[in-house]
């Protein structure tokens, strides 16, 4: 988009300099997106060079390290044992002996076979009798375990050989070494930071990492209801689920590729027109109702208020579950129109567009409090001498909240905008409680369980959950959290509150 | 103070590292043998597993049985998770079979559990437990038949039809040729309270719309591969010629002639017209007294609770004649008609030529499996024997009776159905005079020829032994789409075009196909 003078934008009327501004704000977004790119070479240098850091001292103790130093990288603690660091050097051989052992019934079995992912089938003897062969998933799991341990031994490796030429050195200076009792008190003081974390690293390294490698790597294999461990053998197919599912064609096994890919990029669009809907339309309707609360003539406003917070205060699940009652066919919102003497309407099992339309409205009602309250904080603390001064220039009320209110509310509310946004692209609860995903009208172009409301969020659930196709669910996730990053990231970095922190006072 | 505070806190980090450890190593609970079967069952079961137990305590080994209620449904869910660490002896519908047989967690009968299955069982529903064959072109049975009483059939107050044209004086029931449409007149007939009275079956549901499509000659075969997994299936639900599939289903050939139903059309047409018919008028109208409804958002089994309780408001303002359900209805249905209550076959479905068809029943069973893959009888053969003894024994005369006396349940064992008790249940001998139907097919083609294969010689059902891969939401999806393209607000015309309802069913065949891999 052309750059234009400050002159030139002045002298445009009202219409086109909002408009100007909305269009400067999304052709900026490219611009946003090559920075980024741009900036990931510098970055993994940076990277690299920290890695490369943790070598810079091998390399001397090998090259300049005596005899014992030497040693150390074969018999870790040998650099500690002969300067009389026994506990050290204790702890050292010790871990040495556990890993080679982890290893050696553990480790090294099911590494060797994250190649294939395991070739041995399960057997059947004739009295019906199972030999159980290979299980990729205990193989690509433990695989993953094995990995990380390996790394975190790497680690400890270099440090005792580290450990080792500083003794040699410190030695030849001092001719005594770091005792265990000075080991502990360092831990006690000021490396106490390592001792407090190396807990929740192990924990986090477990029970985050691993699986999280895990679940990626799934996305690379055909681990789907047909190739179930412990009775079958899943392997790795390379990118064929991702191609299968962003362009329809698969080379391999997926044979609904077509249709992998026609719903994939169904739902993302519904997921998309969904989470702006929801995001824009709880805005509007909480900032109209946060100013009409706010407004001086208004009475009774903490009752008001009260009945917002009333519906937060009900746990949404339930709130949702007992919605989606009320509007069945034969639910209130339905009796009440037969008492009404009108015909029964089928809100949520009828129509794509209906369900669609009330899912957003009940949205509103569950979301709106939030955003009410949000905005109430905001505009009791816009300073009251702003208005004054207007009020002095002889500004109208209309004025006013363009030119004080809303921009103040934007600036603040931002970040959260955008988390609401991720939030909506994600929201299972809304859409799974209230429809399950489907309005009732069958479209035989989705692919498994697939309905027409479903986000993708909630068609990843039923993937994993109702058809045990874990590869293209696994594949799901990894576009999900590029969606979601794409957002947050780079719209995160193009907003005021950002971009102008300073002008916030 | 402040090394205190430092001590301790490393303390606490330790302690919580320790329990975690131990909680892990709590989580193996020792020698445990699961059971899994319905939790409304779970008295009875616990009662059969402690004598079972006490019986065997050598060969147990010191294992010891525990039962966890997973429902009949949820058999495949929870034994997904891990057939390692799942039942050893458990029951589940006939429609999962498939799936758990691709999960391990099936072991086929040989030998003598074989001749004890097949000696002591309805043949039928000993036929239902065949999956696929083995290397020698044997038939591979994987399972023990448990309950046969999976099926439809009609529920009527006799109150609503006493004295009009569909009733018959002499047995004090229905007659037994009687159609949707003869029920709806003869509400109105009735008039009075009846003249708002509701008929209803689940033209949204899948298991019950199938039964239209098998009354009219209908089908679907599967082939499977060595390992159980299916390998191709195919159906004859629009079109009685498969050929056509390699071409895609897109644009169905109009020289074929779909008017004049043609032998390739035949199944689709009648069907289609059937369909149609249960629910509206000559005119095409959809008449008063059909209440839609299916598994989901329409719930059948709710509707049927609250147009019949004489509490409700919809029962005052528009009870429920007749409902289309199963067995589970039995004894709310008894409670809110009282003497009214009656069950009988199925009705006449009818073309729009006046040609009639029974309507056929989707036939499901309850099997019990042997999982060996479980931690018990991965120890030995033997083990996975005594196994096979225990779900032998659960099968048994006695558990029958006391799984009837508790929820109605209908056997598959030959020595209970004989029973007085069981065989005079009015629910049950509706659901026996239904499968005992001698049903004729359309008479302008052969469907041996056509097929390949009989479908059950006739009788008034298809076996439910396994279902394609894509087999229930297609269908679905038909009789839902029917109803709303041809209901009230929604209506788009009152008889749809002769190429969109052939578009309908075009898709609806080639969903449930794949082609052999």
């Amino acid at each position: 988009m052309r750059q234009i003078s400050s002159l030139e934008y002045l002298s445009m009327s009202r219409v086109t300099r909002a408009w100007y501004k909305f269009l400067s704000f999304f052709a900026g977004i490219p611009r946003a997106i090559g920075k980024f790119f741009r900036s990931l070479p510098s970055k993994f240098a940076a990277l690299g060079r920290k890695i490369g850091d943790m070598f810079v001292g091998v390399w001397d103790a090998i090259r300049y390290g005596n005899w014992k130093t030497r040693l150390s990288l074969l018999f870790w603690g040998t650099g500690c044992f002969a300067y009389r660091q026994i506990g050290r050097g204790i702890i050292y051989l010790l871990y040495e002996i556990l890993f080679v052992l982890f290893m050696a019934f553990f480790g090294a079995e099911y590494l060797g076979k994250l190649g294939t992912l395991g070739t041995v089938e399960t057997q059947e003897l004739p009295s019906g009798f199972k030999i159980v062969g290979d299980n990729s998933f205990a193989i690509l799991l433990y695989s993953m375990l094995t990995i990380v341990v390996i790394v975190f031994t790497a680690v400890v490796m270099l440090k005792s050989l580290k450990d080792a030429y500083n003794n040699q050195l410190g030695y030849s200076i001092a001719q005594r070494a770091a005792t265990m009792k000075d080991d502990v008190g360092q831990l006690l003081n000021h490396k106490f930071h390592l001792t407090i974390l190396a807990l929740p690293s192990l924990t986090l390294a477990l029970f985050t990492i691993v699986p999280l490698m895990f679940m990626i790597l799934v996305a690379f294999t055909n681990f789907n209801r047909n190739t179930l461990p412990p009775e079958h053998l899943f392997s790795w197919v390379g990118f064929d689920n991702f191609t299968a599912v962003l362009t329809g064609q698969a080379k391999g096994l997926s044979q609904n590729a077509a249709k992998w890919s026609y719903t994939f990029w169904t739902i993302l669009l519904w997921t998309l027109e969904w989470a702006v809907l929801a995001t824009v339309s709880n805005l509007i309707l909480g900032m109209i109702l946060a100013l009409v609360i706010n407004k001086k003539s208004i009475k009774l406003k903490k009752f008001w208020r009260t009945c917002l917070v009333t519906v937060v205060a009900v746990p949404q699940f339930i709130s949702l579950l007992l919605v989606s009652k009320m509007f069945l066919s034969n639910g209130v919102m339905n009796t009440i129109l037969g008492y009404l003497g009108l015909e029964p309407v089928r809100w949520m099992n009828g129509s794509t567009n209906l369900t669609k339309a009330m899912v957003v409205i009940v949205n509103l009602w569950v979301g709106v409090p939030h955003t009410v309250l949000t905005c109430t904080g905001i505009l009791m603390n816009i300073p009251d001498d702003l208005y004054e001064a207007a009020k002095i220039d002889g500004a109208n009320p209309v004025k006013m909240f363009t030119k004080i209110t809303f921009p103040y509310m934007m600036f603040v509310l931002g970040p959260s905008l955008i988390t609401t946004f991720v939030g909506n692209i994600n929201n299972f609860n809304i859409i799974f409680l209230l429809t399950g995903g489907s309005s009732g009208i069958p479209n035989a172009k989705l692919a498994s369980s697939a309905g027409d409301v479903d986000l993708l969020i909630t068609w990843l659930y039923k993937l994993t959950v109702n058809d045990s196709q874990y590869d293209i669910a696994s594949v799901i996730g990894i576009l999900i959290f590029i969606v979601v990053a794409f957002f947050s990231l780079v719209v995160y970095s193009r907003i005021g509150s950002v971009k102008n922190e300073e002008d916030f006072q | 103070m402040k090394k205190t505070l430092k001590i301790m806190c490393v303390v606490l980090a330790i302690a919580l590292m320790a329990g975690v450890i131990c909680a892990l190593a709590a989580c193996d609970s020792g020698k445990v043998i699961m059971v899994w079967g319905p939790s409304d069952h779970k008295d009875l079961y616990l009662d059969a597993l402690k004598k079972f137990e006490k019986s065997h305590k050598d060969q147990l080994d010191g294992y010891h049985f525990e039962y966890a209620g997973s429902g009949d449904s949820g058999a495949y869910s929870a034994m997904n998770r891990d057939p390692t660490t799942g039942a050893g002896v458990y029951t589940f519908a006939n429609d999962q079979m498939a799936n758990l047989k691709n999960l391990g967690a099936l072991a086929p009968l040989r030998g003598e559990n074989l001749q004890w299955s097949i000696d002591n069982n309805d043949p039928a529903a000993v036929n239902a437990t065949i999956l696929g064959e083995d290397a020698n072109g044997d038939p591979t049975y994987v399972a023990y038949p448990l309950q046969a009483d999976n099926g439809y059939y009609m529920y009527y107050n006799k109150a609503a039809f006493r004295g009009t044209a569909v009733w018959n004086d002499e047995t004090d029931s229905l007659k037994d040729d009687y159609t949707f449409r003869d029920l709806y007149a003869a509400l109105d007939q009735k008039g009075g309270d009846w003249a708002n009275g509701l008929v209803t079956w689940a033209l949204g549901d899948s298991w019950y719309v199938s039964g239209v499509f098998f009354a009219v000659g209908g089908n679907y075969s599967i082939t499977y591969n060595d390992k159980g997994q299916q390998s191709s299936s195919s159906c004859w639900f629009s079109y009685t010629d498969n050929l056509d599939n390699t071409k895609g289903w897109g644009a169905p050939s109009d020289t074929l002639g779909w008017d004049s139903k043609s032998a390739n059309y035949t199944v689709g047409r009648d069907a289609y017209e059937c369909l149609k018919n249960t629910f509206t008028n000559v005119d095409g109208t959809v008449n008063k007294h059909y209440l839609y409804s299916d598994g989901d958002k329409d719930p059948l089994n709710d509707y049927i609770d609250d147009y019949t309780d004489p509490n409700s408001a919809n029962h005052t303002k528009s009870p429920m004649a007749a409902a289309i359900c199963g067995t589970w209805k039995a004894k709310i249905l008894q409670t809110n008609w009282g003497d009214d209550y009656g069950a009988t076959i199925l009705p006449m479905l009818e073309t729009d030529d006046g040609e009639h068809f029974r309507m056929k029943n989707f036939r499901g069973y309850k099997h019990m499996g042997v999982n060996p893959m479980c931690e018990f009888a991965q120890i030995s053969e033997e083990n996975l024997q005594l196994l096979h003894e225990l779900a032998q024994y659960l099968c048994s005369e006695e558990l029958c009776l006391a799984r009837f006396h508790s929820t109605g349940a209908g056997p598959a064992l030959n020595a209970a159905l004989a029973n007085d008790e069981i065989k005079n249940d009015p629910a049950i001998s509706a659901l026996n005079r239904q499968y005992n139907l001698q049903c004729v097919y359309p008479t302008n083609y052969s469907v041996e020829a056509l097929r390949g294969k009989p479908i059950d010689n006739g009788l008034g059902f298809r076996d439910q032994d396994s279902v394609p891969a894509n087999y229930w939401t297609p269908i679905q999806n038909f009789g839902n789409t029917l109803f709303k393209e041809l209901n009230g607000d929604t209506q788009k015309e009152r008889f749809l075009s002769d190429n969109s309802i052939k578009q309908y069913l075009a898709e609806l065949q080639s969903e449930i196909y794949t082609a052999a891999q």
